[in-house]
């Protein structure tokens, strides 16, 4: 029973490209979708995925509380008020990387997946070093986000063979952050770009959109994926839709035709 | 910016879109860091491969040479050991 669950690490090697973004979204489709989702923070000392899910002011023990064993895991598991399915281990804030070790981490898991969770979301902190350690020892799948710019995939080329040796094989790939337009006019690496440089063994999961959403809904405390009418809330819930084995076509970025009013309503809008 | 690139295309003044000197240029990027190997991975390697050898030969350890090298986009491992016998079944 306790290896029913899903473990997926979400990592991307550079920091910056949206992983702790991805890792709340998905996160909070996953639970809209029925699933019992746990989210670890695995960022000792750099605590922000309870930023991106608001609920950075409801957090007494964090994980080194647990691992050290000043609170049972139930006690610092943070209850989402939107959606009870979810629910957050946060990260230490005062502390480093090495107040944890890989098999603390796989204990912690092992327990969240005895509590029935079905899926459990490991946000990786930046880099390859020990805390990239910690947060794949527990996992059992990894995704890899990367941004449509040279060095956010050559980082993720380098991930990919480091969660090879974890015996993490055939991770899958969000390309975050595309801009359709500059892609339309030769001035971004597409999609098909980025899979090709980086091979067969990665799966395309999903692609979002550069969206100001992102930026007004976190600074909300809201995930964006709660959001209906946005494209990249759409993006990650079909992310999670994907994961939940559903065959899914990706979105369509291109800028629509906004049709004869459009353009009148724009030539207006512009004179 | 788009209508500038249409005009280049029309008139054959084309000079690479970034999207594509991003690409050419990761792909070296990528192939250079997937065949770097560490010292002390690369000591490993001469290590096993001498013991694997050395059950079937009598190997001139003086004179190994193993290093790795390069030619436009291809890597290539390149040993020369020299033998001074087979050993005896």
């Amino acid at each position: 029973m306790a290896d029913t669950g899903r473990v997926i690490v979400i990592t991307s090697g550079k920091g910056g490209v949206g992983k702790t973004t991805t890792t709340a979204n998905v996160g909070m489709a996953l639970a809209q979708m029925g699933e019992k989702v746990a989210m670890i923070d695995a960022d000792i000392g750099l605590r922000n995925l309870d930023l991106a899910l608001g609920l950075e002011n409801r957090i007494v023990y964090d994980m080194v509380d647990v691992v050290e064993g000043r609170a049972k895991l139930r006690s610092a598991l943070i209850k989402d008020k939107r959606n009870q399915n979810l629910v957050l281990l946060p990260a230490a804030q005062t502390r480093d990387k090495s107040a944890v070790n890989p098999e603390q981490m796989k204990q912690v898991v092992a327990e969240l997946q005895e509590e029935g969770y079905t899926f459990v979301l490991i946000d990786c902190p930046a880099g390859i070093e020990q805390g990239f350690r910690n947060a794949t020892a527990g996992a059992n799948e990894a995704i890899v986000v990367t941004n449509p710019e040279m060095s956010s995939v050559r980082d993720a080329d380098r991930i990919v063979g480091l969660l090879e040796a974890q015996d993490l094989r055939n991770p899958r790939l969000i390309v975050n952050r595309i801009r359709p337009r500059m892609v339309k006019v030769q001035e971004m690496l597409a999609v098909e770009d980025v899979q090709e440089v980086l091979g067969n063994a990665v799966k395309l999961l999903g692609v979002v959109p550069d969206d100001e959403a992102i930026i007004t809904s976190t600074n909300r405390g809201e995930p964006v994926s709660l959001l209906e009418t946005s494209q990249s809330g759409l993006a990650y819930r079909n992310i999670a839709r994907r994961l939940r084995g559903e065959e899914v076509p990706f979105l369509d970025l291109d800028e629509k035709d906004p049709g004869f009013f459009g353009r009148l309503k724009k030539l207006f809008a512009a004179g | 910016m788009a209508m500038n690139t249409l005009f280049d295309r029309i008139f054959g003044r084309s000079e690479k879109s970034s999207r594509d000197i991003a690409k050419e240029r990761l792909v070296f990027a990528l192939q250079a860091d997937r065949v770097t190997i560490n010292p002390a991975k690369m000591d490993q390697v001469r290590q096993e491969l001498f013991a694997v050898l050395s059950r079937h030969f009598e190997i001139d350890s003086t004179n190994l040479d193993f290093s790795v090298e390069r030619e436009g986009t291809a890597t290539a491992l390149v040993a020369s050991i020299p033998i001074r016998r087979v050993k005896a079944e």
